[in-house]
C-alpha cells in the first residue's frame, strides 16, 4: 500500500514536470504567434497574452510539485552542517509538515475561490473573457498535488528515521 | 503594538523559520500567513489566496522563464564552449589572458541569460577545469568565476532587473540600459584584478602563460561564425528592447525561440529528447524563481497590512539628516538581506519599504536600482545561501567551499569598491539610457 502509493507520488511528480515543459513551450510559441500578429500584420492582441499568463501561472504551480520530488526549491541548508544525521530527519520532518500545512490552507482558499468562480460564472471581464475558474483550479490543484506529494516525503523520511 | 517592535518580531521568526532548511518560498509563505492570522484575525485569509495568485498572474514575469530558457539553450549547446574558446584564442596574449577570456566569456554570457546560477554553470564548466589544466590556482580559477558569474543579474537581460521594475513600477527597458555600461565596468575591474594578481601574487600563473602555443589565424577566425549568430541574437533582443519596439515578454519569447532555431541549424540539436531536456532544467529554475517570487508578494502584503513597511520608510527617512548614512545604512541592511535571502525575494520584500525612502531622499530610483543589484551579487558569493558558490563546488569537488570562498573575496571587495564609485559617479548608470531614451522624468 505504501509502496504503491509512494509509486502513485512519483509518476504524479514526473506528469506535472511534463506539463510544465508543454505549458513553456506552448508559451514560446504563443508568444511568436502574437508578435506576428502584432507586429507584422498589425492585428489587434485578443487572447495570447492571457493564454500565455494562465500558462505560466499552472506551470508554477503544478510544475511545483515536479521541483519539490527534484529537491530543486532553493533553501538554507547550513544548520545541517552543525546536527546528526538523525537531527536532520527529525527536521526536515517537521519543516515539510510546516510546509504541508501551507498547502493545505493554500488548497482549502484556493478551492473557495474556484468554487466561487465556477457556481457564479466569473470571467476576466476582457475581449477573450475566458471563464477565471480555470486559471483558479490551477493553484488548487498544484496544492492539491503539493500535499500529496509532502505526504509522500514525509512517508519516506519516517521510513528513514526507523532504518537508522 | 508598535509596529516597529512587530517589524522585529517578523525579523527574527522569519530568520527562524528560514535557517530550519525548509524551502525559502514555503517558508516565506508559511511565516505570511502566521503572521496575519495573529495580528489581524483569521478573516485575514479570505484575501491570502487572491493575493498569493495575483503575485504570479502577471504578463509582465513571463520574461522570467523566456530569458531563463534562453540562457540554458546555450548552456546546454556547445556554444558556450566556442565563446569560450574564441575569446581565449584572441586573448591568448595578454597576461592572465584566460582568466580575462573567463570573465569575458561570463559577461557575453549574461548577457544572453538573466540569471546568474546559469551563467556560474555554463561558464565554469569548461572554464574552470581548464585554468586548473593551465596551473592557475584554484582560489583565483574558482573565484573569477564565482563573480564573473553574478555579472549574469547586473548585465541585461537580468531577471533580478525585471523583478524590480515589475515591483518599483519602474521601466524594465531603462533598467536594462541603466545596468550595461556598470555591468561591463564591474567585468572591466574583475579583469584588472586578474591581472594584476597573476602579474605580482600568483607565480604560477605567469609560467602558465610561458606555456602557452600561438593560436594561428585561421584558429582565431573559424570560431566567429559559430559565435557571432548568438551576438547578433542579444543585439536583436537589446534593440527591440530599447527601441520600444516590444515589451520584455514579447522580446524575450522571441528571443529564445530564435536560440532554439541557432543551436538546431547550427550545432543540429534539434532532437525532441535534448529540446525536452533544456526546457526541463529551464522549467526547474522558473517556476523555483516564480513560487519564491509569489512568497515574497504575500509577504510584502503582510509587512504592508502590519503597518511595518510605512513605519520602517518613516523611520529610516528620519534616522539622520545626512542622506549618505541613510544610504550606506541602506547598503548594509541589504548586504545583509542578500546573505540570507535570494535576490529577487530581497527587492519584492523590501522595495515597498525602500523605494519611498529613496526617492524621499533625493536618490534616482534607477541609479539605486543597480546599486542593489550589485550589493544582491555579493549576496550570490557568500554563505549562507551563496548559489553561485555552491554551483561552483558542484563543477569543482574538490575544492573546499572555504577556498572557493577565500577566491571570492578579493571580487566581493572589488564590487563593494563599484558601489562607491556608482555613488560618486552616478553618470555611470544614467548617461546611456539618458542618451538613447531621453531624461527620465519621474513617475
Amino acid at each position: 500500500m505504501k509502496k504503491k502509493y509512494l509509486q502513485f507520488c512519483d509518476l504524479i511528480a514526473k506528469a506535472c514536470g511534463a506539463f510544465a515543459v508543454l505549458a513553456l513551450l506552448l508559451s514560446i510559441l504563443v508568444i511568436v504567434e502574437l508578435v506576428f500578429e502584432r507586429y507584422f500584420f498589425q492585428r489587434a492582441i485578443t487572447w495570447q497574452t492571457e493564454l500565455v499568463t494562465m500558462l505560466l501561472v499552472a506551470s508554477t504551480f503544478i510544475g511545483s510539485v515536479y521541483v519539490l520530488s527534484e529537491k530543486a526549491h532553493v533553501s538554507m541548508e547550513w544548520i545541517y552542517d552543525f546536527l546528526s544525521k538523525k537531527n536532520i530527519i527529525r527536521l526536515k520532518i517537521f519543516t515539510s509538515s510546516i510546509s504541508l500545512l501551507f498547502f493545505l490552507i493554500l488548497f482549502y482558499f484556493g478551492f473557495i475561490m474556484f468554487e466561487e468562480a465556477f457556481t457564479k460564472n466569473y470571467s476576466t471581464g476582457t475581449v477573450w473573457d475566458p471563464p477565471l475558474w480555470i486559471p483558479y483550479s490551477s493553484m488548487m490543484i498544484g496544492a492539491l498535488l503539493m500535499i500529496l506529494q509532502y505526504i509522500a516525503e514525509i512517508i519516506k523520511l519516517t521510513d528513514e528515521e526507523d532504518f537508522k | 503594538m508598535d509596529p516597529l517592535i512587530i517589524a522585529l518580531i517578523v525579523a527574527v521568526f522569519t530568520l527562524l523559520v528560514l535557517f530550519s532548511g525548509i524551502p525559502i518560498a514555503f517558508g516565506l509563505s508559511f511565516v505570511s500567513i502566521a503572521l496575519l492570522v495573529t495580528f489581524e484575525g483569521f478573516q485575514m485569509l479570505d484575501v491570502f489566496a487572491e493575493t498569493f495568485f495575483a503575485g504570479l498572474n502577471s504578463f509582465v514575469l513571463l520574461s522570467i522563464p523566456m530569458f531563463i530558457l534562453m540562457g540554458m539553450a546555450v548552456a546546454n549547446s556547445p556554444a558556450g564552449k566556442d565563446l569560450y574558446t574564441g575569446l581565449d584564442r584572441w586573448l591568448w596574449r595578454v597576461p592572465g589572458g584566460l582568466v580575462i577570456s573567463n570573465i569575458g566569456a561570463c559577461s557575453i554570457f549574461a548577457a544572453l541569460s538573466g540569471s546568474s546560477p546559469a551563467t556560474c554553470a555554463a561558464i565554469g564548466t569548461m572554464g574552470i577545469p581548464e585554468m586548473r589544466k593551465r596551473g592557475y590556482s584554484d582560489q583565483i580559477a574558482t573565484g573569477t568565476i564565482a563573480a564573473g558569474g553574478t555579472l549574469g543579474v547586473l548585465i541585461p537581460p537580468s531577471i533580478v532587473l525585471i523583478v524590480y521594475g515589475i515591483a518599483t513600477g519602474t521601466s524594465i527597458g531603462r533598467l536594462f540600459l541603466c545596468g550595461l555600461v556598470p555591468g561591463f565596468m564591474l567585468a572591466g575591474m574583475f579583469a584588472i584584478w586578474a591581472l594584476i594578481h597573476s602579474y605580482f601574487i600568483d607565480k604560477d600563473a605567469a609560467k602558465a602563460l610561458r606555456n602557452r602555443v600561438r593560436p594561428t589565424l585561421k584558429e582565431k577566425l573559424e570560431v566567429l561564425p559559430r559565435i557571432l549568430p548568438f551576438l547578433a541574437i542579444i543585439a536583436g533582443v537589446l534593440y527591440v528592447l530599447y527601441g520600444g519596439v516590444a515589451t520584455p515578454s514579447e522580446a524575450s519569447g522571441v528571443g529564445a525561440f530564435l536560440v532554439f532555431v541557432l543551436i538546431a541549424l547550427v550545432y543540429k540539436i534539434y532532437q525532441p529528447k535534448k529540446i525536452w531536456n533544456i526546457v526541463k532544467v529551464s522549467m526547474k529554475e522558473s517556476v523555483m524563481i516564480m513560487f519564491i517570487i509569489a512568497a515574497s508578494y504575500l509577504f510584502a502584503f503582510t509587512l504592508s497590512q502590519l503597518y511595518v513597511t510605512q513605519s520602517l520608510a518613516q523611520s529610516m527617512v528620519e534616522l539622520s539628516s545626512n542622506k549618505w548614512v541613510v544610504f550606506i545604512l541602506i547598503n548594509i541592511f541589504l548586504l545583509i538581506a542578500g546573505f540570507f535571502l535570494p535576490p529577487v525575494a530581497v527587492i519584492v520584500m523590501t522595495s515597498a519599504i525602500l523605494l519611498p525612502v529613496i526617492t524621499t531622499l533625493g536618490f534616482d530610483p534607477y541609479w539605486f536600482a543597480i546599486v542593489f543589484t550589485i550589493n544582491m551579487e555579493i549576496g550570490l558569493i557568500t554563505p549562507p545561501v551563496g548559489l553561485n558558490l555552491y554551483i561552483i563546488k558542484g563543477i569543482t569537488p574538490d575544492v573546499s567551499l572555504s577556498e572557493i570562498l577565500k577566491g571570492s573575496i578579493p571580487f566581493m571587495i572589488i564590487m563593494a569598491l563599484a558601489i562607491v564609485i556608482l555613488c560618486i559617479f552616478p553618470e555611470i548608470v544614467t548617461w546611456l539610457p539618458d542618451k538613447i531614451m531621453g531624461k527620465d522624468l519621474g513617475f
